[in-house]
């Protein structure tokens, strides 16, 4: 049984003596049921503290949380059946495996037969069958996360509410370990909202994400749309690696505009949704570094020289410095018969306009 | 001598280092094994033979047989009430939301029984529940009597709760609050959260405290002289009559002897049992820590009433201290005089004047040998370090009636005479209270990765200079706490020190002490507030004196 949950005006303000920090500015929010979503952003954004009032930690200055079009704001957090991972797990010290699972059961005062079958059940279901008896201090850290899951899943909330879960995992098991959230929460069918500061993870787990800066809701999202079209230059360079070029509007025609930088017109595209340029606003350009072309120098529409070149294997990065003065990143695959540029060569780049995105500077 | 580095290689020896090394050695050996040898000598040798002659014969006497169990009584019940009165203020402070200014004055409350002679809540709860008492003319009880177990145990209870108070302070701080966020997300209401994390996560340091106040109570002297009677004897006040009022010292020896056996034990459970059950929390990056969220409305208002009445209590017993010094005869007749005070500055002048003087020569000893001893035992391969640190920190663990008969018994008589002078009280003080700043020291010295030190070696800087400009700095912290401890307690020290003090050498706890007994409550007063305001003074100027020496040092919070 899959539940909306839907932020409306989610505010809130710490107060420090005189300051006040507005953490969490005004989010507006509707997640179906079933999905997994993702808030993204970079730390002091907001993300956790619109989970931990999403779980009832703390109290929104302003605003309601709907959970199944429920308002439950004023609902203290023992009473929302909502599953919450911490970042740290939160795994009792003092309690064993078994008992930290059961934990929940043992409050809803379910008889001792049906708690160790469920128990059992979700060990199961998280692949750790053997380990009841160990305190969490004997456990791994993949181990660990895991008994934080099962600690959550055992009690069938309505949502899952995961804070940075696996951030401190190494490398390999966060990979790992997120497809196996996910696998989960999908055969589950529980909403879920995920908080994480890797993009990566972000692109890789959500059916939908949320960038969030300040306090704010920059764009939402799948992760191609994101990828492809962000809304705004703080998504374009918090998701993957983005050239930000600035110049002068100089025409629009229709889903193309012309752009001065410096001496050179550059040709954008233009989204439909974001139509309100003036000729003569001062823009951004944002183009992929994969987008670029390296090309001989009369070839190109930029020109510029090779500032530096490094070879990673599977492609080549390049820093090309151009004559207009900035410096763009380019990433060329790398293939057998793929042409090596030089440092210090003089280059043209090569741009299909569809690949340039323009945007303005500022909301 | 050759000594081994860490790494096995051959060092040369430092003769310096050598020499400090056996001196400190001399000092321990001297002060605190010589004069416990002395008095085992004592109890256990009658005429010459080895026996439990003395120690039968002093507890076949009824009387100290009821002294030993009321010390073991009154030892419980103090640490179940301080204990529990802690745990209340530990989890407001840490727990529920209050104003700061609220937690600020918590946290001064706290620190008052700290820098107060032991005789203050003594002397307060008479004035205020003792014949003559102010609040039992206000609620017109005439015949109720403070004095025995009731009395002793309040002025004991509020003397050491702040002990217990910042044991849990500390143990409630380090529980993740997402584990009580964990659990209340997984169902449980606040007060199911308390009871199944919360309370259990604290059980180590709730068994702590217990001890730590249980050994307090049982060591403790002054507020049983003023607050016990003739009904409640204890052992520390028996030990004290049977040599002051019968002048048989094999006796008092023996009553403090029985002292040690109790005391052993809770050392004991204090470092093999409780340290070994605190848990392990799971590590990892804490992430968002909660707000305080308190233990449900209404047991918040319960524990605040409470808090609330504790403290005021403690602010009124403190004024009344004040107000008392500034009347002729509390109770009797209350018109305001300056006569107590003018009676401190002089006929009290000599001992204000001698407890100073042995204070600060005490702390300038004891903060340096305590600095010393730490390092050394921490960060050189010298021999018998284990054995040193365990022998340093004797005086300190063992009840200071001990202690103050021990060391009696040891200097009045044989090679070594120093009855009289102001040299057994300093040496008393040092090897007592130096504990403290040893502890902190290693507490520090731990956390220091050596290669600090090593780098600057490294850089050719000399061993002295390292350690003047590399180390010093760094457990600067440390001799702060160890240095205001060291002079408070030589200001305020009385249990150990009353069997040494002279016609030539006397102490403003003993002054007190004497007003006490002839009933010069106000006087009393008049010298416990000196005394107050003198400790406090301290504490601010050795603060300054170490802000400006090393800018760098932030000040640690407490005491």
């Amino acid at each position: 049984m899959s539940v909306p949950i839907c932020l409306k005006h989610l505010t809130k303000i710490f107060h420090s003596g005189e300051a006040a920090f507005k953490a969490v500015d005004d989010i507006n929010l509707q997640i179906d049921a079933g999905e997994l979503i993702t808030l993204l952003g970079p730390s002091g954004c907001g993300k956790t503290t619109i989970l931990r009032m999403i779980a009832g930690f703390e109290t929104p200055t302003e605003g309601q949380v709907l959970i199944d079009k429920q308002d439950i704001t004023a609902v203290a957090a023992n009473k929302r059946n909502i599953g919450f991972v911490f970042q740290n797990y939160a795994l009792f010290p003092h309690m064993t495996v078994f008992d930290n699972i059961a934990y929940g059961l043992k409050i809803r005062k379910l008889p001792t037969s049906e708690i160790a079958k469920r128990v059992a059940e979700v060990l199961e279901m998280v692949s750790l069958n053997g380990i009841e008896d160990r305190f969490p201090n004997q456990l791994s850290g993949g181990e660990q996360q895991r008994v934080a899951l099962a600690r959550v899943l055992v009690i069938n909330p309505q949502v899952l509410l995961m804070d940075e879960p696996l951030s401190n995992l190494d490398a390999k098991l966060r990979i790992y370990m997120r497809s196996e959230i996910r696998t989960l929460q999908k055969r589950l069918g529980i909403t879920c909202i995920y908080v994480t500061h890797d993009q990566k993870e972000a692109l890789a787990i959500a059916d939908r994400i949320a960038v969030l800066n300040e306090g704010k809701v920059e764009q939402i999202a799948t992760p191609f749309e994101l990828y492809t079209n962000p809304a705004s230059l703080f998504v374009a360079d918090f998701i993957g690696q983005a050239n930000i070029l600035k110049g002068k509007l100089t025409s629009i025609d229709g889903k193309f505009a012309k752009v001065l930088i410096g001496e050179i017109t550059v040709i954008a595209q233009v989204d439909e949704k974001n139509s309100k340029f003036r000729v003569g606003d001062e823009v951004a350009l944002v183009i992929r570094p994969e987008s670029i072309e390296i090309c001989h120098l009369d070839d190109g529409t930029l020109k510029g020289q090779v500032a530096s070149s490094v070879f990673l294997g599977d492609e080549i990065e390049y820093v090309v410095k151009l004559m207009i003065g900035d410096a763009v990143r380019v990433i060329e695959p790398y293939r057998r018969d793929a042409h090596l540029w030089r440092e210090g060569e003089n280059v043209g780049l090569h741009v299909n306009p569809l690949d340039v995105k323009l945007l303005p500077i500022k909301r | 001598m050759r000594y081994f580095s860490k790494t096995g290689r051959v060092q040369k020896p430092d003769t310096a280092l050598v020499v400090l090394w056996l001196g400190i050695w001399i000092f321990l050996g001297l002060f605190v094994l010589y004069p416990l040898a002395r008095l085992i000598y004592v109890v256990f040798f009658a005429d010459g033979k080895l026996g439990l002659t003395v120690l039968s014969k002093v507890f076949s006497s009824l009387y100290n047989k009821k002294a030993f169990a009321n010390s073991l009584i009154l030892a419980s019940a103090v640490g179940v009430g301080g204990t529990a009165l802690g745990f209340l203020f530990a989890f407001a402070v840490t727990r529920i939301k209050l104003p700061k200014i609220v937690k600020w004055f918590l946290s001064a409350i706290i620190v008052l029984p700290f820098v107060s002679p032991p005789f203050t809540s003594s002397i307060a709860l008479t004035m205020v529940l003792g014949p003559n008492g102010l609040l039992l003319k206000l609620l017109h009880v005439p015949d109720f009597n403070i004095y025995g177990f009731l009395g002793t145990w309040i002025a004991e209870t509020l003397t050491y709760f702040p002990v217990a108070f910042l044991t849990l302070t500390a143990v409630l701080d380090a529980i993740d609050p997402n584990l009580e966020d964990a659990a209340m997300s997984m169902g449980a209401a606040p007060w199911q959260a308390f009871c199944t994390v919360t309370l259990p996560l604290s059980i180590p340091g709730i068994a702590n405290a217990f001890l730590l106040l249980f050994g307090s109570s049982l060591a403790d002297f002054a507020t049983p002289l003023v607050m016990a009677g003739h009904t409640f004897p204890v052992l520390t006040t028996q030990a004290y009559m049977q040599i002051t009022g019968m002048y048989d010292m094999q006796g008092g020896a023996a009553i403090s002897f029985a002292l040690l056996i109790p005391a052993l034990i809770v050392y004991l459970l204090q470092h093999y049992w409780v340290e070994s059950r605190y848990y392990v929390t799971v590590s990892g990056k804490a992430g968002a820590r909660s707000k305080p969220k308190g233990a449900g409305t209404f047991a918040e208002v319960v524990m605040l009433a409470v808090i609330s009445f504790v403290s005021l209590f403690i602010i009124f017993l403190y004024s009344i201290i004040f107000l008392g010094s500034l009347v002729r005869v509390w109770g009797v007749d209350n018109s305001l005089t300056l006569e107590n005070y003018i009676y401190v500055f002089t006929v009290g002048w000599k001992a204000v004047k001698d407890t100073v003087t042995i204070a600060l020569v005490s702390t300038v000893i004891g903060g340096l040998l305590g600095v010393v001893i730490g390092y050394l035992v921490n960060r050189k391969e010298l021999f018998g370090r284990k054995a040193l640190e365990f022998i340093s920190l004797l005086n300190y663990v063992l009840p200071g009636t001990v202690v103050g008969i021990s060391y009696a018994i040891a200097f009045s008589s044989g090679p070594i005479v120093l009855t009289g002078t102001m040299a057994i009280i300093v040496a008393l003080c040092v090897s007592r209270y130096d504990a403290t700043g040893i502890r902190a020291t290693t507490a520090t010295l731990k956390q220091i990765d050596p290669s600090l030190e090593e780098a600057s070696l490294n850089l050719s800087a000399s061993r002295l200079t390292t350690f003047r400009k590399v180390t010093v700095p760094l457990i600067t912290p440390a001799i702060v706490t160890g240095t205001r401890y060291l002079f408070v307690v030589s200001m305020t020290a009385v249990s150990a020190t009353i069997f040494l003090v002279s016609v030539r050498w006397s102490l403003l706890t003993v002054r007190i002490l004497e007003c006490i007994t002839e009933l010069l409550f106000a006087q009393a007063a008049a010298f416990s507030v000196i005394l107050i305001l003198i400790v406090a003074l301290a504490m601010w100027v050795i603060r300054l004196l170490f802000e400006t020496l090393y800018p760098n040092f932030r000040g640690q919070r407490g005491i």
